[in-house]
């Protein structure tokens, strides 16, 4: 090995020293950079983009997922809704039909008691008609033998008889 | 102003290998600015940033994924992006590096030490080389060996020779734009530094171009670095896609 120093700029074989150590010196910080810097440095970007990517999709479906909650949200109140108007109407015609049913067994019973004591009173009053004519026929027969007591003639007697029984017959 | 450089020559198996003293510490020191720079910037990583590191460096990885996807699609490019990332890194340092000041050891040649290691072409040669090396290694592995071939004799056969061409002018003007831009601009800068440590006057009438051509240069870096990206993506992209 001989160290020599010259003084001016050499020609082609000066080139190849230093263009070697270039070369290494080069695939070496390529080397270096891409362990130590540019890898690290990507994995991180990466990292981000992914990062920001899964935070879009999150978005997007916790979007899709709220819209799909409203939309069932509505449907369901709008068949509660249905439901309850349903039910109203429902209890509002029961009501009404029952209050049709009180009205007519009122008016059929009133009907009932009406005929009832309508036909009651018929019977009192015949019976009390009944009795009246068994109560004139006695005092007919108490008035007969009142009369009969008297001295009547068979002509009287037959003019009284029929006399009553045309009465009788035009009651 | 003509700088001498450190050449070291170093038998290896009996093969003497000169070395550039000055452009291998460069080539170190600007390695190791730029890994402990981006370490140092991606500590502490959150999925929410914090600091204005993470962000800062976040924005750096969705700039060339811009440039990558500009000219491929990401299935094909994804595995371009590190590559990337670091190249325009190193570049833009590497170019940064030659502006804040420049040491020339107080020797009789000269010697320069400290300046860009982009303004040495044999290193923007190389880096320019390794990317075209990948290029066709890429071209190969992604669409087979045939269809290789066959992109030479596009559109005609006999445009063959001049697609062979092609792909060492892309080698050479990868390269030397990047080394031109740079060296130049460190020229002008020693000569300007030159005038502004030659009096009083020439003080005065320097500073104000020094500080315009430095603040050109931070510029011309950072583009420099952005084209050399930019087209090795776009001959990346040529050999890799399957349509263009």
């Amino acid at each position: 090995m001989e160290f020599l120093f010259l003084t001016t700029l050499g020609t082609v074989p000066t080139a190849i020293g230093t263009s070697l150590v270039q070369l290494v010196a080069f695939l070496i910080l390529i080397g270096a950079l891409s362990y130590f810097v540019w890898k690290p440095l990507k994995k991180v970007m990466d990292n981000r983009e992914q990062l920001i990517h899964t935070e879009i999709d999150d978005a997007e479906s916790q979007n899709k997922e709220a819209a799909r909650l409203k939309e069932e949200n509505e449907a369901v109140l709008r068949d509660t809704q249905a439901e309850i108007s349903t039910m109203m109407d429902n209890a509002k015609q029961q009501a009404k039909k029952e209050q049709e049913d009180i009205i007519h067994d009122a008016n059929t019973r009133a009907n009932q008691m009406m005929a009832d004591a309508r036909t009651d009173i018929e019977r009192e009053k015949e019976k009390a008609i009944e009795d009246i004519n068994s109560q004139v026929s006695e005092l007919s027969v108490l008035i007969a033998e009142k009369m009969i007591s008297k001295e009547i003639d068979q002509e009287d007697q037959k003019e009284l008889v029929s006399r009553y029984l045309k009465e009788a017959g035009d009651k | 102003m003509d700088h001498g450089a450190p050449i070291v020559e170093l038998d290896i198996f009996g093969f003497p290998i000169y070395f550039n003293l000055s452009t291998v510490m460069m080539i170190v020191i600007s390695s190791l600015l730029v890994f402990f720079l981006a370490f140092f910037m991606t500590r502490n990583l959150s999925v929410k940033p914090t600091g204005k590191k993470q962000v800062l460096m976040e924005v750096l990885m969705n700039f060339v994924k811009g440039i990558i996807s500009g000219n491929m699609a990401w299935k094909q490019g994804g595995r371009f992006h590190f590559l990337a990332l670091t190249l325009i890194l190193y570049i833009a340092i590497s170019n940064f590096l030659g502006l804040p000041f420049m040491f020339v050891a107080p020797d009789e040649n000269h010697t320069l030490w400290w300046k860009s290691p982009t303004a040495d072409p044999v290193v923007t040669l190389t880096l320019a080389s390794l990317m075209i090396i990948l290029t066709h290694y890429y071209g190969i592995k992604m669409r087979g060996i045939k269809a290789y071939f066959k992109s030479y004799a596009t559109p005609v056969w006999f445009m063959a020779p001049f697609n062979i061409i092609e792909e060492f002018t892309y080698n050479l003007t990868l390269g030397l734009r990047l080394y031109g831009n740079i060296y130049a601009g460190e020229i002008l800068l020693g000569l300007l530094a030159g005038l502004m440590t030659s009096g009083i006057i020439g003080f005065a009438g320097g500073i104000i171009p020094m500080m315009a051509w430095q603040g050109f240069s931070i510029y011309i870096g950072a583009i420099q670095a952005f084209i050399f990206v930019m087209l090795s993506m776009v001959y990346l992209s040529h050999k890799v896609a399957d349509d263009h």
